[in-house]
């Protein structure tokens, strides 16, 4: 009897408290992803929307008759399928480039002995302090120099090495077992096939978390083709696409707002899918 | 253990391997960057062609100290000081509710990160139509947009900024998830045994414990900031930019290659924004640096 | 199948000296235990053979000629390392047909290769499985197929049945050393447990602090010790070191005399006693019980007296010390006698 009462006086109120810190969570989560969806939903809303409805007041907060040609207009007036075209060739150039030239450097580093091994890791790890934005005065003079420009390679080239990418896999090298390295020697396997058959197939999870935020990143570049395709159509990407698109007059914003979408949705794919090596390489090592 | 030759061979793949990496960043990061220091030294040729002229540091002190580099200094601090605490602080208390075994937290996970992953473009296209005065939202909201937003000297910064807080938050929101996972689960359930309340123990526990989440978040968030120019760009452009003050330093640099080249005040720009950021990143290290040691 | 021989091999790690001039040969087929206390050179001069590292100075020979200078890949040893160095993206089979990929063999004598091998091994039913959904036991297994399989002219095992449990730990043991007998394969096994290299080995070599104390047959060594070192570190447990004192014709421990004469020796000694060479007493040499290890049939006195430690054996029913209580001690047969200062035996 007693101590069913003590019982339930200490459990009372924890429960009361569990309760309440459980309903606060859900609010402020709630409250969070209506603030961070909303401009979403209705840039959708709006996408399906005719040029009348988007001015009408009050304003729809659902499309009454969606209007998917918004989307075929984007798609075909607005050029997106050309720009959505370069945008995947730009992140597959990128993407292959700077996973190769990591992968080969980062193996290196984290493998062998060589003279000036310091000074160049030094190198490689000063290049993580400079920001692509001060370098494009030369950068854009280097590439205006050479035959690139005027091609997909332009805009990837630049991008093909990756400070984070060497980084980022050579920790993950580093990583292996040192006994594993030194069977695969006394098996008889050199380091280039110990490279290929062993060690890549082990640092696999750093590797898709580095060609994560490497597509993330070469999709969502902005600056650089901004510079090199503003005025050259046939290479410009779909970021640089919206931009036409939206300071162009006739499209009207529902056309806009689905090239927007339009833009967005394959990333939001990758994230939905590859959501946790995503955060693994953007917290890359320096959050546990 | 290895001959000669068998070493001399491996030393020859090693390098073979860094090679190409080694190349592109020297030519795409290292080169460039250091050219600023002999470009700030020199003048822009009046005409295309025309050799350019000795400037010497003057062009630096000059560049640095006009009115538009302080506008556009001024408009990064402001838009920063916009962005950055709000957005920590956001990712932080999201994260934290986030960070409990409840039904349905994978959904909001996903929510969050969706604007982590949103480009530049397509936050400003989704924002800067609802910030047209043609369009029916802000007005039903009972917001004057006339002048519009985005040509109001006063609140055009604001607009960028909200544009980038949306974008921040789900970064924010990742990072702050990611360091609450790898804090020792018992000291929090130690905090909650010792009768703490969530509040209580948030503020006497998990910040303290998050504090070097919290300023690599604060040191990633500055650093992102000091180089938003895409929203400007892309709503405003560069000739109304300054005009609304909203001329972002990265923004000059951009505007001194295009559309007025300037390669000589580009680099003063540049060089100038790139102490600015390792500024930053320095007391970042020093930070963490700082945290080791107390740790030990 | 081959020797392997060091020749005054000394290895140095920058200023610490790993390897004092080790001299040993193996002899082809030779089941060789390489046993001494943690950190004492074992596994430095197991690698030396397997080429992962180099002597300072000396040379290593296999199968007569000299290898400083070959490389690992090329001298034809496989090794199995403590933690196995599984490699965990392959399968059971891909692992043990890892070696063989490396040279020019077919996919059809491949197969039967790892299959005979994983038969030998009782592995057949695991050759789909990854390292990681194997127990210890199996994925040891698997380290030794993957040896097995290469056909190599030695075998290098480093400590390789620590991971596993006491009973698997036996078990393993006399399976390796049936395998090696059906193999005939040279193998220097590399263990600091005693009872293992009783156990298995041909031969033992002890090793500590780099330096070579003694090379002998498990009964060699347990039976005539070369020095203090081997003789308190074979058996089990290994023979109890006292300080004692000869003249004239008498060894006194303690003060105490004891009816062995350590004929033609004067002075301070240390005497080497196993546990039945002593009992407990109503009189005798004094100790002070230091707690007592009941290990069913018998049971284990420890006491010391000075600075050494004893152990005396107890049948299990008689009356108990309690520990801090004084005791007595008598030798039962004569001990043998080691140089109280270089722990070199002496002969009488
Ligand atoms: N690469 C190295 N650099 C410096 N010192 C080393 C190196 N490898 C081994 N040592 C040192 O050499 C000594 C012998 O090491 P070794 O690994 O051969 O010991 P071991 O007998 O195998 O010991 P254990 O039974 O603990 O495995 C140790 O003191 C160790 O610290
Ligand atoms: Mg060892």
């Amino acid at each position: 009897m007693t101590s069913d009462l003590a019982v339930r006086e200490v459990a009372s109120p924890k429960n009361s408290r569990a309760r309440r810190s459980k309903f606060v969570s859900y609010l402020v989560l709630t409250l969070g992803a209506i603030v961070v969806l909303f401009p979403l939903y209705m840039a959708i809303v709006s996408s399906l929307l005719t040029p009348v409805q988007i001015g009408q007041q009050p304003p729809l907060f659902y499309p009454p008759s969606p209007q998917w040609r918004n989307y075929g207009d984007a798609f075909i007036g607005g050029h997106l399928s050309t720009y959505l075209w370069n945008s995947v060739l730009q992140t597959v150039e990128i993407v292959v480039g700077s996973v190769l030239t990591s992968l080969l450097a980062a193996f290196s580093f984290a493998t062998f002995e060589f003279p000036l091994k310091k000074v160049l890791w030094a190198l490689m790890l000063a290049t993580l302090l400079i920001p692509f934005e001060v370098t494009i005065v030369t950068n854009y003079q280097t590439i205006s120099s050479t035959h690139l420009l005027g091609s997909m390679w332009a805009l990837t080239v630049p991008f093909m090495g990756s400070a984070i990418g060497i980084f980022l896999l050579r920790q993950a090298f580093l990583a292996i077992p040192g006994e594993i390295r030194e069977a695969t020697i006394l098996d008889g396997c050199g380091p280039m096939r110990y490279f290929w058959r062993v060690a890549i197939p082990l640092v696999r999870p750093q590797l898709a978390a580095f060609t994560v935020i490497a597509v993330l990143g070469a999709w969502n570049q902005y600056l650089w083709p901004l510079l090199l395709t503003s005025n050259d159509e046939a290479h410009r990407t779909l970021q640089i696409g919206l931009k036409t698109l939206n300071s162009g007059t006739f499209e009207g914003y529902g056309v806009v707002l689905a090239g927007a979408m339009i833009a967005s949705v394959p990333m939001l794919i990758l994230m939905v899918v590859f959501n946790r090596q995503l955060v693994r390489s953007l917290t890359g090592g320096a959050i546990k | 253990m290895t001959t000669v030759r068998q070493r001399r061979s491996e030393t020859v793949l090693a390098l073979c391997l860094i090679a190409p990496a080694l190349v592109l960043l020297t030519v795409f990061l290292l080169y460039p960057f250091f050219k600023n220091f002999t470009l700030f030294l020199y003048h822009a040729p009046p005409y295309p062609g025309l050799p350019s002229k000795w400037a010497g540091f003057s062009q630096f002190f000059d560049t640095i100290s006009s009115t538009s580099f302080l506008e556009g200094l001024t408009a990064t601090a402001i838009y920063t000081v916009l962005v950055v605490p709000i957005g920590v602080f956001l990712g932080l208390v999201l994260s934290v509710a986030a960070h409990q075994k409840l039904k349905g937290m994978a959904i909001y996970r996903t929510i969050f990160a969706t604007t982590a992953v949103s480009s530049v473009a397509v936050a400003a296209i989704v924002f800067g139509t609802f910030m047209n005065p043609v369009l029916g939202l802000l007005p039903w909201l009972g917001i004057d947009t006339n002048p519009t937003i985005l040509q109001n000297p006063t609140w055009a910064i604001f607009a960028m900024a909200i544009i980038g807080l949306w974008q921040f938050i789900g970064l924010s929101f990742i990072l702050f998830s990611a360091g609450l996972q790898s804090l020792p689960e018992e000291v929090l359930e130690a905090a909650k045994l010792d009768g703490a309340s969530p509040a209580k123990a948030f503020f006497t526990v998990t910040i303290p414990l998050l504090s070097p989440t919290i300023f690599y978040v604060f040191t990633v968030g500055v650093i992102a900031a000091m180089f938003t120019f895409g929203q400007m760009d892309l709503l405003i452009g560069p000739g109304a930019a300054s005009a609304v003050h909203v001329n972002t330093l990265a923004y000059q640099i951009y505007q001194y290659v295009v559309t007025q080249p300037n390669p000589g005040v580009a680099a003063c720009i540049s060089i100038a924004l790139f102490i600015l950021t390792a500024i930053v990143t320095l007391a970042n290290f020093r930070f963490l640096e700082r945290r080791v040691n107390y740790d030990v | 199948m081959a020797s392997v021989a060091f020749n005054h091999v000394t290895k140095k790690f920058g200023d610490t000296s790993v390897l004092n001039g080790l001299d040993l040969e193996v002899a082809d087929g030779e089941f060789l235990v390489l046993l001494g206390p943690s950190g004492c050179g074992k596994t430095t001069a197991l690698r030396m053979v397997a080429g992962l590292e180099s002597p300072t100075t000396g040379t290593v020979a296999i199968g007569g000629s000299v290898v400083n200078d070959v490389a690992p890949q090329h001298r034809d040893v496989a090794m199995v390392f403590q933690n196995y160095a599984l490699y965990p993206h392959l399968s059971v089979a891909k692992n043990i047909e890892f070696p063989l990929r490396q040279r020019d063999i077919s996919a059809d004598i491949r197969a039967q290769k790892v299959r005979d091998v994983a038969q030998m091994l009782g592995l057949a039913e695991l050759l789909d499985r990854k390292p990681r959904q194997l127990s210890g036991g199996q994925r040891q297994r698997v380290a030794l197929a993957r040896a097995i399989v290469r056909e190599p002219v030695c075998f290098l095992m480093d400590e390789p049945l620590s991971n596993l449990d006491a009973t698997l730990r036996a078990r393993t043991r006399s399976e390796i050393v049936r395998l090696q007998h059906e193999l005939a394969t040279t193998t220097i096994f590399v263990t600091h447990d005693q009872v293992e290299a009783m156990t298995m080995g041909d031969r033992i070599a002890v090793l500590n602090a780099g330096d070579l104390q003694q090379v002998g047959t498990p009964t060699e060594l347990f039976e005539n010790p070369a020095n203090a070192f081997v003789a308190g570190f074979i058996g089990n447990p290994g023979m109890s070191l006292l300080s004692a004192n000869a003249s004239q014709g008498q060894l006194a421990i303690g003060g105490t005399q004891t009816p062995f004469s350590a004929s033609g020796l004067n002075g301070a000694v240390t005497i080497g006693v196993r546990i039945d060479g002593v009992e407990l007493s109503s009189s005798g040499i004094a100790a002070i019980c230091d707690g007592v290890e009941v290990l069913g049939a018998e049971v284990h006195v420890l006491a010391h007296l000075g600075d050494d430690q004893i152990i005396v054996r107890q049948g299990a029913s008689a009356p108990r010390p309690k520990i801090g209580e004084q005791i007595f001690i008598q030798l039962t047969t004569e001990p043998l006698y080691f140089d109280a200062v270089t722990g070199l035996r002496v002969s009488q």
